[in-house]
Formats: structure tokens, sequence, C-alpha cells
């Protein structure tokens, strides 16, 4: 079992899945088998994050040739990076399976499975095409969820969502491809690994539309401002376990994307798109925040709010120093924990009250106490609340950002701002205000609260004591800068 | 000679059948199962011949001093015999029920079928102009006929017409090509002409240059490259399932292994003449398929668009092969095999549930699909990733190659247009999942039917996934390693 | 012992919080008040004890936690220091604290979420403390923005009226607006003295690397932050409407916390600002242009809460004269004494409204000095402290700032405090004569004041009248004890002791003659004030500042974005998409179009493309070029 611990991990829900769907479980079996298979994998990680040693970098390394004819190989491994996000998709499964209790529909459960072992995989593969194949994987049980349980214009919100985000791969795929040939040009042998691309010299101008291609995938999936007309419709149309997905886990693969395949690949030509992607992010981070002001869906407004956050990552990754990565990885992290928490607690607002538009709520805190504490606590997370994790991450990325320009700093700052005007005014609309007598105002069960309660454990405890979490990545992101900055020369 | 005889058993045995069939079709006593059945009888022995023979032929030509060097043995045409006999037996097997179904179907089908499949097994083996357009002639005709089968259906037999005139008409063209190259070289054996080509300067070979033109001519006709398409989406609808599937899975194909054998060798020296020309009917196919494909209501002409696209990808990697990249020969047999593959299976899958129903199947036909028939609508989905080229399919293996094959020649434009119709195909092969999957079905959901059908279609599905991500790691299942290394090997047997 | 202080109201606060939530319906009277009340009470002691070993002479106490967060040079320890500033600040914050927190016992003794209330207010506490006693600016600015939120929480404490969140984030909104001047001045200070450590102590001493300009931005940006919290024009727009809270957080924000927490921070960062004057100018005149501003509106206002609200910020404004100016201990001498007075006013205030069935407007009441005994002499001494009537507290502190505004020569600043002065006066006893003198309107029935509301009063009064002796400075026959102990880098002041007799003299004389007219205007018969002439109806609605801004600030943003939801988005980005699209499906159906069905054309089709492959042809082989 924990030789290969990280194919376990990766294929452990496929698997399971497989198993249920070949003998055609039934409900109450297939509950318990997704559950478990999600448990299973939260084990193994954090058996995984005990034996992790963060002065190494690649960790757990499974390189076998896989279809040796054109050079793939399955090659998987684990560095600091990959394991903050693996630790987020693992500690998110068993509350969203949670949260699914009551879900009649099966294929619901087999798509949660199929799109667990499609982002895990995603995080853990260091050859291009395997990187390739899981994520158009994990876009599959989206496309499905959105069209088939989803909402609003959901079969017209599925199609557009794949579309735009596989116009994006499509472009990765070409810039794959092109990379894969050069290095059997130059080498004469094929290879996909990332380690062995990596020593391939460019000239700057193939390089710079190489990146171009990954930088669009990327780039979509964030959303930046400009790629993200998918982001609303799907978020607002989409059945909120695949909400959650989306806006704690694809979106930040991005991010990891950017991290792992755009530095790993061509550090010098990212810097030469920095700058145009600051300007995007600096755009994105006001323009998110300001639409929200006014949506009246909430799982809108959040998604517009999660765009904004995720622009400010982009931001930190963009900035290149020590506390800004720090603070885009730290975000990563605890964004994904907080909006979570959001996204769920919106769900349970829909199956309460059966609405999310904000105009048709109000008055839960004075009938629903608990209720109005998990939902404040979240958003106040999202708004960057001092004692949560989400304050640390922008405190580092603002020093980040002055560090680099006064200007960007200042920008950078109204994070501060721009997240509190929306959130402040939808508690006010949603939770306060004179309650209406006619209709039921339940609070929160037991089993909601066991859901919500590790993601608030966890957001307070990043918040009040970073310094027991920021070790696992710290030395590895050092390093990393360290190369990159000799790679542009930043450093003599 | 009796090797010899070993050696032609295989062609021989499938027109032997077809005699067969003519002959029994006519009894009371033989009704459709049992004809399909002694048909597939047929096929299933000259398959194992094939099989046996793959890899270790005597002789490179078959009864040299009676037909000359007009006939070619090498695994090149036997692995394209394995697939177009393949082909018919699916075609044949998972057709059962429709057959059935329509009341228009005699004997003679099958025996038809025969003929095409030795027409194409012909046409693989012909390594001399004319006996080529002859098989080729064989197989068309007998096609022309399905194709027109149901012959009180207006739209059948309209079908048949466009066809049979375009494709005489084109025909008319391989055969001038033939004069003038035997004007040329005074031969119109591959060998000569080959002799000849490489003996000569591009300059000295007007007339033969002229004539495999007009040649090509009647080969972009046949896989339906823009401007000669126009009638494949019109007789892919009007034909009858099977014949659509057989056409669009083997028929197709066998085009190609008459058009590899001339560019791949014969031709190999002038092939730098047609680049550009390639080059801008590859474009104009690619965008021509999708934008029919993308146009159209019905699944049937959806897919009859779609496959003009992937004649598309076919042609980038022989514009390739004329820009001397070294991975196209192999790329275009690789896209050939998974091609082959994932068409059969869509439309088989489409022929299969439209045996029940007399109308032609629509995109909205397939709402609700998915709760009626999970494993249907399953199935059919990792064909459209199949045929979209999404990874951990064999498709996406198919593109991958042609693509980077594109790229090692040079012609990244070319590269780039596929990658860019392949993201528009990917509408309009979703647009089907979409439909399957996203809207209840009112009908309950019915059991799945396990038949022979059905278990080939499963089969097929499987070998499809396996193609995309098996590994010769696990022994015994060739996997995706295991088809590359199949096309390597036709390709290099072809000398 | 140190960080118990801080520590005990926030666990209290947690714990509570988890009784509360655990269920709702219960009560828990005195499980509530026991930990609501008792909290502070014990860090009112520590904070004493701790004081206590200062007094002896020690120097700064340190008290590291843990280390926060280290990532480069970013060193962060959850540590705590108490040096002789933050030690006054956290005894008389935890004392009058303490007294608020009895008198809340019961005030709010009704509401069905008594333990919600007290957990917020000890919350509170903790953060207020938190931001007094950290040890480096970033811990000192998480208790600054908790401090904000939990005000948040207690103003909209009766959420069921919305109004009061809207007053709620109205006040969150402008505090987060100072926030963001702060952490922008922390993060620039952090990055200009990179790698030297980041506490207080460290920055002092390597204050000196960072060249002036970049100082001043940071000084700036800092006291952006205190206008935000100190309410200070321009942001000062929330305290007013901040008394939409119950009146106990009414009196604990404005009296010895949140407030304050403005002027300590200018008098924490005084190494800082004691290089560079010109910004210290600057926080002086708008300190002073608040106090004047928030005096005039006073004058017309007719809520008592409100009156009070706009009287401390006019009192802030004294402060910030004083830090401004380099004063820093007179300022701080101003934020205690005024400490008390203010908690005073507040509760009596409180007690009022509680005696007449939460009546606010003051034009209602009058008379009660008859029924309201207690709180009628109690509220007498506040009054006449805050009017800087000596010997009580207010004055000592008020003619100190007023000396130095003059001595350090910027006598328009000097000369609008002592018009101010007399306007404090002016309106403090119009507020008081109406109240408790004159000729009630209506006879109403007056409710009983529990003891637990009026006990801390009697303690707060004696406060308010001999505060002040802590700090009489020799021209008084005192030694400035309180500023020799504080020892903050203060501007030193040459003045002779006959002008600052003159100086102390008309302040007297100014409160008085405010007094007078008061007296003359309202102990008698009041007058409601009405909006009979243009500048009246200027000042009563406050200069219609909140209406400037909300269409200035508040309207551009919704305009912005709805165009971006109505615009930007469905037209401009998804509009590009939507183009591709179409142009694609458009070729798409014309080509389509060609399939017409006909055969002949499809045979012409294809001769097209013969001729273009012929012509290809003879292109190639150059018989045509």
């Amino acid at each position: 079992m924990m030789d290969h611990i990280l194919s376990n991990i990766i294929f452990l829900p496929l698997f399971m899945a497989v198993i249920l769907g070949a003998f055609g479980a039934n409900l109450k079996i297939l509950k318990i088998g997704a559950l478990f298979s999600s448990i299973v994998t939260l084990l193994l990680v954090a058996w995984l994050t005990y034996h992790f040693d963060p002065h190494a970098q690649m960790q757990f390394v499974q390189n076998i040739p896989w279809i040796q004819k054109s050079g793939f190989s399955y090659f998987i491994g684990v560095d600091a990076l990959s394991l903050v996000v693996l630790l987020l998709i693992t500690l998110l499964m068993p509350p969203l399976y949670i949260y699914m209790y009551h879900e009649k529909r099966k294929g619901y459960w087999y798509n949660m499975m199929l799109l667990q072992t499609g982002v895990t995989g995603a995080v853990l593969s260091l050859d291009l095409v395997l990187f390739y194949l899981f994520w158009e994987t994990m876009l599959l049980p989206i496309f499905i969820m959105i069209g088939k349980y989803g909402n609003g214009m959901h079969q017209y919100n599925a199609m557009k969502i794949i579309l735009i985000t596989i116009l994006g791969s499509m472009s990765m795929l070409f810039s794959i491809l092109y990379i894969g040939y050069m290095h059997f040009e130059t080498t004469g042998v094929w290879s996909f690994a990332l380690n062995d691309l990596s020593n391939i010299v460019f000239n700057a101008k193939t390089s710079i539309w190489l990146a171009a291609g990954f930088l669009l995938a990327f780039a979509i999936k964030i959303p930046l401002v400009g790629f993200h007309t998918w982001m609303a419709p799907a978020y607002g149309s989409a059945p909120t376990p695949a909400v959650v997905i989306m806006s704690a886990i694809m979106a930040k693969l991005g991010i990891y994307g950017i991290w792992r395949f755009g530095f790993g690949l061509f550090e010098t030509t990212l810097v030469y798109y920095a700058p145009t992607i600051i300007t995007l992010a600096l755009i994105g981070l006001l323009y998110y925040a300001v639409r929200a002001i006014t949506e009246e869906n909430l799982r809108k407004m959040f998604a517009y709010s999660s765009g904004s956050h995720l622009s400010l990552i982009a931001l930190g990754v963009f900035l290149t120093n020590e506390y800004a990565w720090s603070g885009s990885l730290y975000f990563i992290a605890t964004h994904a924990l907080a909006s979570a928490g959001i996204f769920l607690m919106i769900g349970l607002t829909y199956k309460r009250f059966k609405t999310v538009q904000i105009s048709s709520l109000g008055g839960i805190a004075s009938k629903a106490p608990k209720f109005t504490f998990f939902f404040a606590f979240f958003a106040l997370c999202i708004a960057g609340l001092p004692g949560t994790g989400g304050f640390v991450a922008e405190l580092l990325i603002i020093i980040g950002a002055f560090k680099a320009n006064l200007w960007i700093g200042a920008l950078t700052a109204t994070t501060m701002l721009s997240a509190m005007i929306y959130i402040f005014w939808m508690l006010q609309r949603t939770l306060f205000g004179t309650s209406n007598n006619n209709i039921e105002y339940p609070d929160l069960t037991m089993r909601e609260m066991i859901m919500l309660l590790p993601l608030v454990i966890l957001l307070l405890a990043t918040g009040l004591a970073p310094s027991l979490f920021m070790p696992i990545f710290e030395p590895h992101l050092n390093a990393t800068l360290h190369d990159v900055m000799i790679a542009i020369g930043g450093l003599k | 000679m009796i090797e010899q005889l070993f050696l032609a058993l295989p062609m021989a045995i499938v027109v032997i059948g077809a005699f067969v069939l003519m002959l029994i079709s006519q009894s009371k006593r033989f009704n459709l199962d049992k004809l399909n059945l002694v048909a597939v009888f047929f096929l299933a022995i000259s398959l194992i011949l094939q099989y046996l023979t793959l890899g270790n032929h005597t002789n490179t030509f078959l009864f040299e001093n009676i037909f000359g060097d007009s006939f070619i043995l090498d695994d090149f045409a036997t692995i394209f015999d394995l697939m177009f006999t393949a082909g018919a037996i699916l075609t044949l097997l998972i057709n059962n029920d429709y057959f059935k179904s329509r009341n228009y179907f005699t004997g003679e089908y099958f025996t038809l079928i025969l003929f095409s499949v030795f027409g194409m097994m012909m046409l693989s083996h012909a390594h001399e102009l004319v006996t080529a357009f002859i098989a080729l002639e064989i197989a068309s005709l007998s096609v022309y006929t399905l194709v027109g089968y149901h012959k009180n259906n207006k739209i059948s037999s309209e079908a048949m017409m466009k066809y049979m005139v375009l494709g005489s008409m084109t025909g008319a063209f391989f055969m001038l090509g033939t004069a003038l190259i035997y004007g040329a070289v005074g031969s119109t054996s591959l060998t000569a002409i080959a002799i000849y080509v490489f003996g000569n300067e591009l300059g000295d070979m007007t007339l033969l240059i002229v004539g495999a033109s007009f040649i090509m001519i009647t080969i972009m006709f046949k896989i339906g490259a823009v401007p000669f398409h126009t009638w494949v989406v019109d007789v892919y609808h009007g034909a009858p399932y099977p014949i659509t599937m057989f056409m669009a899975s083997t028929f197709k194909i066998a085009i190609f292994a008459i058009a590899l054998r001339l560019f791949l060798v014969d031709f190999a020296p002038i092939n730098s003449f047609w680049t550009e020309m390639i080059q801008a009917i590859t474009i104009l196919t690619l965008f021509g398929g999708s934008w029919l494909a993308i146009s159209q209501n019905l699944v049937k002409r959806m897919l009859a668009g779609s496959s003009i696209v992937h004649s598309g990808y076919l042609l980038i990697g022989i514009s390739s092969v004329a820009l001397g990249s070294e991975l196209a020969a192999p790329a275009i047999m690789f896209y050939l095999i998974a091609y082959f593959l994932s068409a059969a299976g869509a439309f088989g899958i489409l022929s299969f549930i439209s045996s029940q129903s007399k109308k032609q199947m629509r995109y909205d036909d397939f709402k609700g699909f998915a709760e009626r028939r999970p494993y249907m609508a399953l199935m059919m989905t990792v064909f459209m990733l199949s045929l979209a080229g999404l990874p951990s399919t064999i498709g996406f293996l198919g593109k991958f190659y042609i693509f980077t094959s594109a790229i090692e020649s040079g012609q990244i434009l070319l590269a780039g247009l596929g990658i860019l119709t392949a993201f528009i195909s990917v509408y309009y092969y979703f647009k089907l999942i979409a439909m399957m999957y996203f809207y209840p079905s009112n009908t309950p959901q019915k059991k799945f039917p396990i038949n022979i059908s059905t278990i080939l279609i499963a089969m097929m599905a499987l070998i499809i996934i396996w193609g995309g991500i098996g590994t010769s790691l696990i022994p015994f299942i060739p996997g995706a390693d295991g088809f590359i290394e199949i096309a390597i090997q036709s390709i290099s047997s072809l000398k | 012992m140190l960080s118990l202080i801080v520590i005990l109201p926030f666990f209290s606060a947690l714990l509570m919080a988890i009784v509360y939530l655990g269920n709702t319906k219960e009560k828990r009277y005195f499980f509530y008040t026991l930990i609501g009340v008792g909290t502070p009470a014990v860090s009112t002691i520590l904070s004493f004890m701790v004081g206590n070993t200062l007094l002896d002479g020690s120097a700064t106490i340190h008290h590291t936690l843990f280390q926060w967060i280290s990532v480069g040079d970013f060193n962060i320890e959850v540590a705590f220091m108490a040096d002789r500033l933050s030690v006054v600040m956290i005894s008389f914050i935890t004392f009058i604290g303490t007294l608020i927190h009895i008198y809340a016992a019961g005030y709010i003794k009704e509401d069905e979420s008594y333990g919600k209330f007290f957990s917020y207010f000890n919350l509170f506490m903790g953060s207020m403390l938190l931001l007094v006693l950290a040890d480096n600016p970033i811990m000192m600015f998480v208790g600054w923005e908790l401090v904000g939120l939990s005000s948040y929480l207690l103003i909209g404490f009766y959420h069921q009226e919305s109004s009061n969140i809207t007053a709620a984030n109205k006040a969150f909104i402008l505090n987060r607006v100072g926030d963001f001047g702060f952490i922008m001045a922390i993060s620039i200070l952090f990055i200009s003295l990179e790698g030297t450590g980041f506490t207080f102590d460290s920055i002092q001493e390597n204050i000196g690397m960072i060249d002036p300009d970049r100082l001043s931005l940071i000084g700036i940006l800092l006291f952006v932050g205190a206008m935000g919290k100190s309410a200070q024009i321009p942001l000062y727009v929330w305290l007013p409407d901040a008394m939409a809270g119950p009146t106990p957080v009414s009196a604990l924000i404005h009296a010895a916390t949140m407030v304050t927490a403005g002027v300590y921070m200018v008098a924490r960062y005084s190494f800082l600002y004691e290089l560079i004057p010109d910004v210290g100018i600057f926080i002086a005149t708008i300190g002073a242009a608040s106090a004047l501003f928030a005096a005039v509106i006073a004058s017309y206002q007719s809520d008592i809460k409100k009156i009070l609200a706009y009287s401390t910020m006019s009192q802030l404004g004294y402060m910030f004269i004083a830090v401004g100016l380099g004063a820093y201990s007179s300022g701080i001498f101003h934020v205690f004494t005024h400490a008390f007075f203010k908690a005073l006013l507040f509760m009596g205030a409180g007690a009022v409204i509680i005696a007449l069935h939460h009546e606010q407007n003051i034009f209602k009441m009058g008379g009660l000095k008859k029924e309201l005994k207690l709180v009628y002499i109690t509220m007498f001494i506040a009054t006449l402290a805050i009017s800087g009537i000596p010997p009580f507290a207010g004055f000592f502190s008020k003619d100190a700032i007023l000396v130095t505004a003059f001595a350090s020569e910027h006598y328009i600043i000097w000369g609008v405090g002592s018009l101010t002065a007399m306007l404090t006066a002016f309106y403090m006893f119009r507020l008081f004569f109406t109240v408790f003198h004159a000729e009630p309107t209506e006879t109403k029935k007056v409710h009983a004041v529990p003891n637990s509301m009026t006990t801390p009063l009697v303690v707060l009064a004696f406060g308010s009248a001999t505060a002040g002796f802590l700090g009489v400075n020799e021209a008084y026959g005192g030694s400035s004890w309180f500023n020799t102990f504080l020892a903050l880098p203060d501007a030193p002041l040459h003045l002779s002791h006959a002008k600052e007799y003159m100086l102390g003299g008309l302040n007297v004389l100014l409160g008085l003659l405010g007094m007078w007219l008061a007296y003359q205007l309202f102990a008698k018969d009041m007058r409601e004030v009405q909006e009979d002439k243009i500048y009246k109806k200027v000042i009563i609605n406050k200069f219609y500042i909140d209406e400037i801004y909300t269409f200035l600030i508040v309207k551009p943003l919704l305009f912005l974005s709805n165009f971006i939801a109505k615009v930007m988005d469905p037209k401009i980005f998804d509009g590009l998409i939507n183009l591709n699209v179409w142009t694609y499906t458009k070729s798409a159906v014309l080509f389509a179009k060609l399939q017409n069905g006909k055969v002949r054309y499809y045979a012409l089709y294809i001769l097209v493309g013969v001729s273009a492959m012929s012509y290809y042809m003879l292109f190639k082989l150059g018989v045509v070029s």
C-alpha cells in the first residue's frame, strides 16, 4: 500500500467507482464506498505528509515507462507545492460527501469519485502528457454535473465551460507537442517528463509562444480577467459540490500549473509575461470585486469573489519574491478552505430556502444563530478577517507587492477594501434584518456542523499559528525561487 | 505452388464465400441469420488465414509466373486485409438485428459485402495500376449497389445515383491517369513506374506527374476531400445504417491502402511536387468538414461531416510525408486504425439503436438516452471522445502522432489548424454526449441486452480505451504500444 | 501575566460564544455575568500589578508567546510589550471597561441574547488590549482590525433593525479605509527596514535608515489609519451612527477604547513622528478642524447620544492637536481624563434613556433633577469636567494642550482650540440644562434605574473629579507626574508661568461664557432647534457630509458595478466570443448551402477542383507563370 502510495491516492476513488459501477451497487453501498475511498485517501495523504521531508524536492517519485514508443511515462511525484493542493483535495472530499448525504442520484457520486481522481492526478503528474490526460479527465465530471444536475440554463452553461476550457487545453496541447518534438529533435529520444524537458534551451521567440500556449490554458482556468466569461454561469448553475471543487481546487490548479510547468519549463519567458499578467491580475482584483457588489445571486457573487482573490494569488506568483510566493501558496490553501466553506453554506441556504437570491433572503440571524455564525464566519474569512488564514496570506502578498513596487503595492492593498464592501452588504441583506414569520428557519443540524467544523478549525489554526504550516513548503519555495532568480539572472 | 495457394487463400475464400452465398441465398431454408453466419464464417476463416500469413511472406508477388508483379504480398497489405475483414465481420454481426428489422434485406446483400471486401483486399495487394482500378471498381460497384439497397426508399436510391455518377466520373480520371503514365513509362506495373520515377529528374516526368495527379483526383474523391466531398454527406445519409458503417469504417480505409502504396513508395521522389496543393486541400477539408459537421441535425450526417474532417487529418499526414517526415507514415497508419475502431463503434451503436426505430436519429432523439441505456450511452461517449481526440482514448494518440509529424515536417500552421478543428469537433461530439446525459428520460430504464452486437460494441469501446492508455508493461495485451508496433511494421514492410 | 491580560478576554469570549451557540434559548444569567464581568475585572487587577512593577522603576516588560510567522526576514512573534505608555493605557482601559461591563450587566439584563452581548464585549476588550500591548506593528494591526470587527458586531447588535446594520457596516468600512492606510504604512515600513527586525524597539533603533520623504509618507498613511479609528475628518461619519448600538457599547467605544486607539498609535510611533514635524502639523490641523466642526454640529443636535458622539469627536480633535504638535504625553493625558468623564456622560445618558423608556431626544426630557438625583449630580461633575472648569479633570488636560498649541506658535490652531472649548461648554450645558433643569414638555412616568448602573457612575464621577491631579504641571504647583512617567519624546515648550496662567484663565472664562449662554437659552424653558435659517438647516443636517459621500463614492461604485454587469461582461467579453462563434456558424451554414443535393452542382464542384489542380500543375510545371 505504502510503496506506490501516490498511485493509490490517485486511483483509489476511480477504482472504487469502477468496482461499484460494475456491480451496480445500490445507493447505500455507493455512499459508503465513496466516503470510504475519500477517508482512506485522506489517511494516506496524512501518512504521506507525516513522512514528507520539506527540504527534499520531489519525493515518493514513481517513474515507469508508459507508452514507450512515444516516450510517455507514468511519472508522478510530490513536492511541497503539490502536497499543499493534494492536502486540500483530500481534506475537502469527506465534507463534500457528508454534504451529499441526501443525494439520491447515483451518477452524482460516481462523478465525484472520478473528479477526485482527475484533480489528484493532475496535481501529482510530472509527465506533460499524463498531466494533460488528467487535466482533461477532470473536465468530464464537471461537464456532466453541471449539465445534468445543475440549475438555471445548465445545459448551455455546461457546453460553454467545457468549450472555453478545452480551447485552453488544446492550446496547451499544441505547446506540449512542440516541446516534446524539440526534445526528440535535440536528443533523439521521445520524452515528455518535466525534468527532461526543462533542460531544453529555447530561443526567445519560440518559448514566448510556447509559454503562451500554457498560459492561455491556465489563465482560463484561474480565470484572469478577460478569460472569465465562463466563470459566473458555471458557478451559478453548477451543483454545490461541483462549485466547491471548481473554486477550491480547479481554479487553484491554474495557479499550480503556472508554478509547476510555467516556471518549470520557461521561467525567463514568464518574466517577459510578468508585466502583462500583473496588470491583468490587478485589474481583475478590482474588476471582479466591483462586479460582485451588485450581484444578486450568492453563488455568482462568490464566483466573482474567488475570481478576485485568484487574481491576487496569480499576482503574487508573478511578483516572484519570497513574501509574495509564500503568501500565494498559503492563500491557495486558506482560500480553498474558506471558499469551500462559503459555498457549502450557500448550498445549505439553497437547501433551506430554495433560493440563493439575496433579495429573497434575510432575517436569518434572529432565527438560526448557528447557521448565521458559520455563514458569517466563512464570509469574513473571505474578507480576510485577522485570525484566519486568509489574513496572513493577504498580508504576505501585500508586503511582497510593496517589495516589488510602491504602486503595485498600493493597488494590491486595495484587496483590504474591495472584498469587504460586497461581503458586508451581502451579510446585511442575507442574514440580518427582520425575519419573515411565515417561513421556517431551520438551524444547522449536527451533521452539517460536523461537516463544517473541520474547515473552521483549520481556518483558525492557519490564521493563529501560520508558523505551524508554513515550514512545510517554505524551504521548497525558497529553493525554487532561488533557481528561478538564477535562471532570470536576478541573482548573480 | 502450394504455399502460393496458401497465400492466395485469404482472398480466394472471400470470393468463394461470396459465390456460395449467392447460390444458397435463393433457398428458403436459409433465413437472414443463417446467411449472416455463413458470411461471417467465411470472413472469419479468411481473417485467421491473414493473421497466419502476417509477418511470414515467403514470396513478394502472388503467382508471379502467372500474374507477373500485379499482386504484391506484404504485411502492409495483410494488415489492411485484416481491417477490411474485421470491419465486414463487425458490420455483419452488429447489424444482425437491423437486417431483420428491415424487410428489404435479402441474401444478395451478404454476397455484395463479400465482393466488396474482396475488391478491397485486391486493392490493398494491387501492384499494378489497371489491377488497382479493377479492384477499386469491384469494391465500388458493390458498395454502390449496397447504398441503393433500399430500392423503394427515395433518399437511398438517390444517394446511389449520386455516388454512382460522381464515382464513375472520377473513376475516369483514374483510367486517364493510368493511360498517361503508361504513355510515359510504357508499363503500368508499379515496379516499372518506381524504376522510371527514381531514374529520372523531376523536370522530365511531366506526363507521369500529370497522370499521377489524375489518379490522385480519384483518391481525393473517395476519401471525400474538399472540394470532392459533396457526395459524402448525402450518400452516408441515404445509405442504410449498416452500409454507412461499412463505408465509413472500412471502405474509406481501403482507398488509403492504394494511396499510401503509391505515395509512400512509388511516387516518393515526386511527392514534393504536390506539397502546396495537398496543404491547400487539407485546410479546405479540415474546415469544410467541420463546417458541414456543426450544421447538421441528423447524427448520421454529423458523423459523415466529421469523417471528412478525419480525412483532413490524414491528409495532414500525407503532406507531412511529402515534406519528408519520418513519423508521418506510421502516424497515418495508426490514425487509420484508430479511426477505423472509433467510427465502426460509433456507427455501430447508431445502427444498433436505430434498428428499433424506423426514423433517422436526430440529436434530440438522444435526449435521456443515458437513463434508458446507461451502458450504451457510456460506450457512445467513449467513441465520441475518441473521435474528438480526447486523451485516454486511441483517438488522442492518433491525433498526437499526426500533429507531431506535422510539426516535424515544419508545418506549424497545419498542426495549429488541425488542433483548432479538433477543438471545433469537440463541440459537435460533446453535443451528442450532452444530449444523452443532460436530459431526463420519460421511458423507464431498459436492461442491458447481452447479445453479440452489444458485446462486440463493448469490446471495441474497451479496445479504444486500452489503445489509448494501455501499456505494454502488462503482457499479452498489446495496448497502445501494440498498435504503434503494428503501424510501424506495416509501413516498414512497404518496400 | 502580561499575556494573560490579553488572552483572558479572548478566551472568555470564545467560551461564552460556544455556550451561547450551544443553546441560545437558555438564559444562564449568572454564568454570563460571572464570566463576562469577571474577566475584565481580573484583567484590571493584572494590569494594575503590571503597572505597579513599572512604577517600581523596572523598565519595559516583554513577553513572547510564540513565533507567529517566519518568512524570509518577516519574523513576527505573538509578543506583548508593557512600557509606560501601554501600561497607562491598559490600566484605565481595563478599569473603565470593567465599570462599563458592570453597568451593561444591568442595562441589557432583559435582552434574550445576553450571552452573545458579553461574548462580543469581551472580544472587544481583548482586541483593544492586544492593540495596546502589541510588541510589533503586525500584532498591533491585528488588534486594530479586530477592534473594528467587534465594534461592527456591537453596533449591529440589534440586527433586526436593518438601519443598525447599515450603521455597523459604515463603521466597519470607514475603519477599514483607515486600515488600508495602516497596512500600507507598515508594509512600506517593513520593506524599508527589511532585515533589521520588526518590533517597535528595533524599528525605533533603525528608523534613521529611512529617508525623510518615505518617512513622511509612512507617517501620513499611519495617520489615515488613525483618522478611521479616531473619527477625524474626513473619516468620522461612522461615529454618530455608531450610536445605533446599545448605550454601554457607545460608552465603551467612545470613552476608553476604540476611538482613542488612533491617538495611542500616534504616540506609539512618536519616535517616528518626531522626525517629521510637518506631518505633525498636518495632524494637528486635522485635529483642530475636527474639533471645531464637531463642536458646531453638536450645538445643534437634539439626540442626547448624538451630541455626546460629536463631543467625543471634538475631544479627539484636541488629542490630535496635542500629539500632532509633539506633546504626546499631553495627548495621552487628555485621553486618560476624557475616558473618565466621557464614560460617565454616556452612562448617565444611558440611565436617563432607560429611565424614560428609550427616549433619546433631549427636548422631550427636562426637569429630571428630582427623579434622578444621583445621575444628576454625577452628570454635573462630568459636564464641568468636559467643559474644562477647574479643578475637574478636563481642565488640566485640555489646558495643557492649548498651552502647547500656543507655545509652539500655531496661534490659529490655538484659537480654534479655545473657541471649541467655549462651544464645548455651551453644548454640554445645553444638554445638561435641557435634560435636568428645563420644564418638561409633558409629564412622564420615570422608570427606576438599577444599582448596577448607578454605582459605576459614582466611581467615575470621583475619577472625573480627581483624575486631573495626576498631571498638574508645575505652573499650578504640580510636577506633571503623568508626563514624566510616560517619558515620551515630547517637544519641549518654553512658556513663562504668567502666560500659562493667562491661557488657563482664558479657558476658564470661555468655559463659563459657554455655560452662561446655555443657561440663558435652555435652563428656563427649552426650545427645540428649528431649521428656520439656512445655516441652521445646514448644521442640523451635519453639513450634508453623508449625502456628499453617497454621491461621490457609493453611487459611482454601484454604477460601475452595474456597468460591468450590463455592458462589460455580456457585451464586450462575451460579445467577442459570441461574435467568433456567430461568424463561424454563419460560414458553416453558407458552406452547407453548397450541399444542395443536386448532382450537377456536385459534379461542378469536382470539376472546379480538377481545374484548380490542373492550373496548379501547369503552374508548377512552368507552362504558365
